[in-house]
């Protein structure tokens, strides 16, 4: 799992993202059940969906909130269903959905 | 008569390689030296690259890599060919609707999907992030959710509505998603989210018709990674057998250090795991730039052989000036998989410190180990010491496969040992007096274990 954290916001729902060694990253997201992420936000998210060759990789990802999952098991499932989002100083537990 | 390109990668690169080439790209042979340019521009030779391939799950992954790369040096927006995507759609048995343009275009599809496999482009965002079609099968009335109980990705039900979608911006990257959406592995990457794989030609026609960047898609398929593969900087893809502190050791006698891959004479050296030996050294023939005692532990060489054993793994053979022949057996990849050591009676700290593929380890004298004896040796399964009497901290720390662990002698053990294996199913040590802690500390039968080693044990 990597964090990363929100650098900046661009057009069509795109988001610089830094992660380790202020590697950047560039990734779409809509997300469901926050009112989108502001710079400083910080996303904990699988590696593989920071991969572009991965079949799971897209552009943009959508997640829901949910509460099948705690933060701490997202880290230690290190699982690419989910990823933990800390936006306006609350933590929530994101689920992927598809399409 | 066999194409020469064939001939070419069966020699370089396996003969299953080329089975695998012929395969994926039936129309980049037509063109000789076009697929043995891309692969050698790419990859390293390898045997083990077309097991890596598919073993890995990548097979499909490197079908779009390899066309990138020809795409890449083709792609000429002003001469892809005359055909529409609508045209080409229709000939892979597609009726291509005109782009959504409205929130009320993309619900007018939604009558397609089942019940709970909706696809999330309906929740009603999606045109703010990206451009997006339908397409639809023409039968599309004959193919019934009902008949397909066991459903698959690229099965004619869930193909048979398609959304194509192109991320809006300076790069547009694709995804096609799937009509089964999440009841299958990957909705969003359905024909591998390569139009290729629905017909020739419609990346370009896309890119030409509608104004897309598919560079950017380019680019996607174009960062193509594989488990223990790295790149170098000239490009290639290099499959190593070792990583430490950012030295990457490979087969085929090649280390790469800060992105520069170096290739040993194999006349005079053998990379093995992160060991070299220097077949023209005399004493101090093995060395290795990392912690570690086992090129110590061999003793004074006299002289040293290679030899082929009945699997025709090699196996360097050690004459020593004090015992008997040590024996090292190799893989086809160079990894130790086997060390046979008759006269070892004491391993310093960190014997075998690193990740190895060894297997199997015959060290019938040894005695005694000092610390983190073979601490991340990840694929041995069984081991028996049979003389060994104490071991320091950490022994075999991470050897996550091994089962059954045979230390008839052992008396006394450091902390933590095998503090992060899970799958120890025996463990013979009926003399063990003392253990320093930490003992089998993630072991989910841990207490049994202890229990049945005896009540002598300090925790």
């Amino acid at each position: 799992m990597e964090t990363l954290i929100v650098a900046k916001i661009e057009e069509y729902g795109m988001y610089v993202l830094t992660g380790k060694n202020n590697k950047e990253y560039k990734l779409g997201f809509e997300l469901y059940g926050i009112d989108g992420l502001s710079v400083g936000d910080k996303i904990l998210i699988s590696k593989e969906l920071l991969d572009m060759s991965s079949p799971k990789f897209c552009v943009p990802y959508a997640f829901e909130e949910t509460q099948k999952r705690t933060p701490q098991e997202v880290r230690d499932l290190k699982d690419t269903e989910y990823i933990v989002v800390k936006h306006d100083g609350k933590i929530i537990c994101m689920k992927r959905i598809y399409g | 008569m066999e194409n020469e390109d064939l001939k070419y990668i069966k020699k370089h690169y396996s003969e299953k390689m080329a089975h695998l080439c012929r395969e994926l790209f039936p129309t980049l042979l037509e063109t000789p030296g076009l697929l043995t340019g891309l692969l050698e521009q790419a990859f390293a030779h390898s045997s083990s690259l077309a097991d890596d391939i598919i073993d890995g799950g990548k097979k499909d992954g490197f079908k779009s890599f390899i066309y990138a790369m020809s795409d890449s040096q083709r792609l000429s927006i002003a001469s892809a060919g005359t055909k529409t995507p609508e045209q080409l759609m229709d000939e892979a048995g597609y009726i291509l609707y005109p782009e959504c343009k409205t929130e009320e275009e993309i619900q007018s599809f939604k009558h397609y999907y089942a019940s709970g496999e909706e696809i999330c482009t309906f929740n009603g965002r999606r045109l703010e992030s990206c451009r997006v079609w339908f397409a639809v099968k023409k039968d599309v009335d004959q193919i019934k959710r009902e008949d397909f109980d066991s459903p698959l990705r690229q099965d004619e039900y869930g193909t048979s509505v398609i959304s194509i979608q192109f991320s809006k911006g300076e790069k547009n990257i694709l995804s096609i998603k799937n009509r089964y959406n999440h009841r299958v592995s990957n909705p969003d990457a359905t024909f591998s989210n390569d139009l290729e794989n629905i017909r020739a030609g419609l990346s370009d026609a896309f890119a030409v018709t509608y104004g897309l960047n598919i560079y950017g898609d380019l680019e996607r398929k174009l960062d193509f990674k594989m488990d223990n593969y790295v790149v170098a900087n000239d490009g290639k893809r290099y499959r190593y057998n070792c990583e430490i502190d950012g030295v990457y050791y490979c087969e085929n006698n090649i280390i790469i250090e800060n992105n520069e891959p170096k290739k040993l004479d194999p006349a005079r050296y053998i990379v093995m795991d992160y060991f070299i030996v220097d077949m023209a050294k005399g004493s101090q023939s093995i060395t290795t730039k990392h912690k570690d005692s086992f090129p110590k532990s061999i003793g004074e060489i006299a002289s040293i052989t290679v030899e082929r054993d009945e699997n025709k793994n090699r196996v360097v053979r050690f004459k020593v000036k004090d015992g008997e022949d040590v024996l090292i057996t190799l893989d086809s990849n160079n990894r130790i998989i086997k060390i046979d050591n008759k006269n070892l009676e004491h391993a310093d700290d960190f014997f075998l410190n690193y990740d190895l593929g060894i297997k199997e380890l015959n060290l019938p004298s040894l005695k005694s180990v000092g610390s983190d004896f073979l601490h991340d040796s990840k694929k041995i399964e069984e081991l028996s010491l049979p003389l060994l009497e104490s071991a320091g901290d950490r022994f075999m720390g991470d050897a996550k496969s091994l089962t059954k662990l045979d230390l008839p002698k052992i008396k006394r053990i450091g902390g933590g040992f095998c503090y992060l294996n899970k799958a120890l199913t025996e463990l013979n040590a009926p003399k063990l007096e003392y253990e320093a802690g930490r003992f089998l500390f993630t072991h989910p039968k841990r207490e049994s274990f202890l229990g049945k080693i005896g009540a002598s044990i300090e925790l």
